[in-house]
């Protein structure tokens, strides 16, 4: 009937502290609890009403979209999480050292500049089996067994934690540096699959581009690659080259290049050999500018996030020479410095063999 | 979607994956990380405010995770463990650049359920209703935001939330009451806010 009142309704306001209906909401109240509010709900519209007010706040919430992290975010997880450990282990004494420096380090700078001198001559090198990675170049002849003075003071990474393969392949990049205006074309083999390699890649700081994003650095370097091999073989591929199963041009600091190489090879089976080819220079790349600059006078803003890539190149376009086969050096390195902080150019032709 | 509870031992398959991760295996982390990080991803979300943000913390959290996994005795459900990580990084990081609430709710994205049967215009407003409540949570501080996330979204109970935020029951008991209520207050006013507009 109009104006009916249930008995109780309004005659008395609830009592119930106001939390305890949200912790009835929830399913959180004892036996005895839940009676009492159980009798005030039925007593009173506006517990009534404020319980359904709790409720839909919930409901609100629960229809928020949920999220997915995506296929290739595990293997970004993996690899920062090996690089991590690699570099938590404590530096130990050892005949080198490579400092990782962390991602938002990598540009330039003079307060953290990295130098070493490295040996004049530096040996040829035999080709290896191959495949992987990071392109390095090892001008000249001379004694390249021996990477030089340890470049690093501080993060070290400690030589237990890294292969031995990843040992030789470090001590491969450090002896063959290449000078300003210098790509160096490597063939690597690894056991890994591609996304490891990118995730290796991007957690050091150096981002994927895909082949669309097209910079005509990369393709000029690789035709002058192409060119050289092509005259070296005097116009005559089929017989002595295989073609690479993948092929890459990273434009990145050693330090960065290095710490993808640790954790691409962070265990004692890991299966990591690189080779050097050849070196390419940018005068060879008509018109073709800097597109990082390097040394003090480098061109990026301050503040800007550094241009480090690895940018996936067409492997069709490249050969590689049969293993086996020795390479040539491109003339001899005179004593030469790194800067572990200055990107460098490398040109990763992936090795199809087992 | 339910929490994994407080109570709960570590699962037989999770202990398993520790147990080889421990030994080396990298990819039995990578198994652990696909298992949880789609979970994790949707909680920090809504804590960060940003995707993109709430992708760098997951990988944080995990990473610490992996260098941390001795000392996991057990105790907790992993993915009470990973949570615990994964909404400290997150307020962390938030402090260490600015305190109080969001400063503004963008467009977080996400996937929503397909249900090829719903009208458009159904789609359509209720995707117009997250948007009002995505703005209305990110104006909430960051304790508020984080109980309410982890009860209403990932169905945590007090107990599995009392551990993973390091607080009394009591505290969180209360402390999501208040954050229901001061949500209720930010979507009256969004809602007001839209209205008034053109």
């Amino acid at each position: 009937m109009k104006g009916r009142r249930r008995e109780g309704d309004d005659a008395m306001k609830s009592e119930i502290p106001d939390e305890r209906l949200s912790a009835y909401l929830d399913g959180e109240l004892s036996t005895e609890e839940r009676a009492a509010v159980d009798a005030e709900l039925a007593a009173h519209s506006e517990v009534r009403q404020a319980l359904e007010e709790l409720r839909s706040i919930g409901s609100q919430l629960r229809e928020l979209p949920r999220h997915s992290a995506g296929p290739a975010f595990a293997d970004r997880v993996v690899a920062a999480a090996l690089a991590a450990r690699a570099q938590s282990n404590g530096a130990i004494e050892s005949n080198w050292s490579v400092e990782l420096a962390p991602k938002t380090d990598l540009a330039p700078s003079p307060a953290h500049r990295r130098r070493a001198i490295v040996p004049a001559a530096l040996a040829g090198l035999a080709a290896v089996a191959a495949a992987v990675a990071l392109a390095v170049w090892i001008a000249g002849g001379g004694n390249s067994q021996d990477p030089g003075p340890p470049l690093v003071q501080g993060n070290s990474v400690p030589a237990a934690a890294i292969s031995e393969a990843a040992q030789q392949a470090l001590a491969h990049l450090r002896q063959a540096f290449p000078q300003e205006g210098e790509a160096v074309v490597v063939r690597l083999r690894f056991g890994a699959t591609r996304q490891e390699l990118d995730a290796a890649l991007a957690a050091a700081g150096i981002a994927a581009r895909v082949e669309s994003d097209g910079s005509t650095g990369a393709m000029g370097y690789g035709k002058a690659y192409h060119d050289k091999l092509l005259e070296k073989f005097g116009g005559q591929f089929a017989e002595g080259t295989i073609a690479p199963a993948d092929a890459m041009f990273v434009e990145a600091p050693l330090e960065a290049i290095e710490k993808a190489i640790v954790s691409l090879a962070s265990t004692p089976e890991s299966v990591l050999e690189m080779s050097p080819l050849m070196k390419v220079a940018a005068a060879q790349i008509a018109g073709e500018p800097d597109e990082i600059g390097h040394g003090e006078a480098a061109a990026q803003t301050p503040g800007a996030a550094p241009k480090f890539y690895a940018q996936r190149l067409n492997p069709g376009m490249f050969r590689l020479e049969k293993a086996g086969k020795p390479t040539k050096t491109d003339g001899q390195t005179t004593a030469a410095t790194i800067d572990a902080t200055r990107p460098i150019r490398l040109l990763i032709l992936i090795d199809p063999a087992e | 979607m339910s929490c994994v509870q407080a109570g709960d031992n570590v699962s037989p398959c999770d202990r398993e994956l520790i147990d080889a991760t421990l030994r080396g295996d990298s990819a039995a982390f990578g198994a652990l990380v696909r298992r949880y990080q789609d979970r994790l991803l949707s909680a920090v979300v809504h804590v960060s405010g940003s995707r993109d943000e709430a992708e760098d913390v997951v990988q944080e959290a995990f990473v610490q995770a992996y260098l941390k996994l001795t000392s996991f005795a057990g105790g907790s459900s992993l993915y009470t463990w990973l949570y615990r990580i994964a909404f400290n990084t997150a307020i962390s990081r938030r402090r260490k650049r600015r305190g109080g609430a969001l400063e503004q709710a963008r467009d977080l994205g996400g996937s929503e359920p397909t249900d090829e049967t719903e009208p458009a215009e159904d789609r359509l407003l209720r995707k117009e209703r997250a948007a009002v409540v995505q703005r209305a949570l990110a104006q909430l501080p960051d304790d508020f935001r984080t109980v309410l996330v982890l009860r209403e979204m990932e169905g945590c109970d007090y107990d599995t939330i009392a551990q993973i935020l390091d607080l009394p029951i009591g505290t969180v008991r209360s402390r999501l009451h208040r954050a229901r209520l001061q949500l209720k207050i930010e979507l009256t006013a969004v809602l007001e806010d839209r209205h008034e507009r053109p």
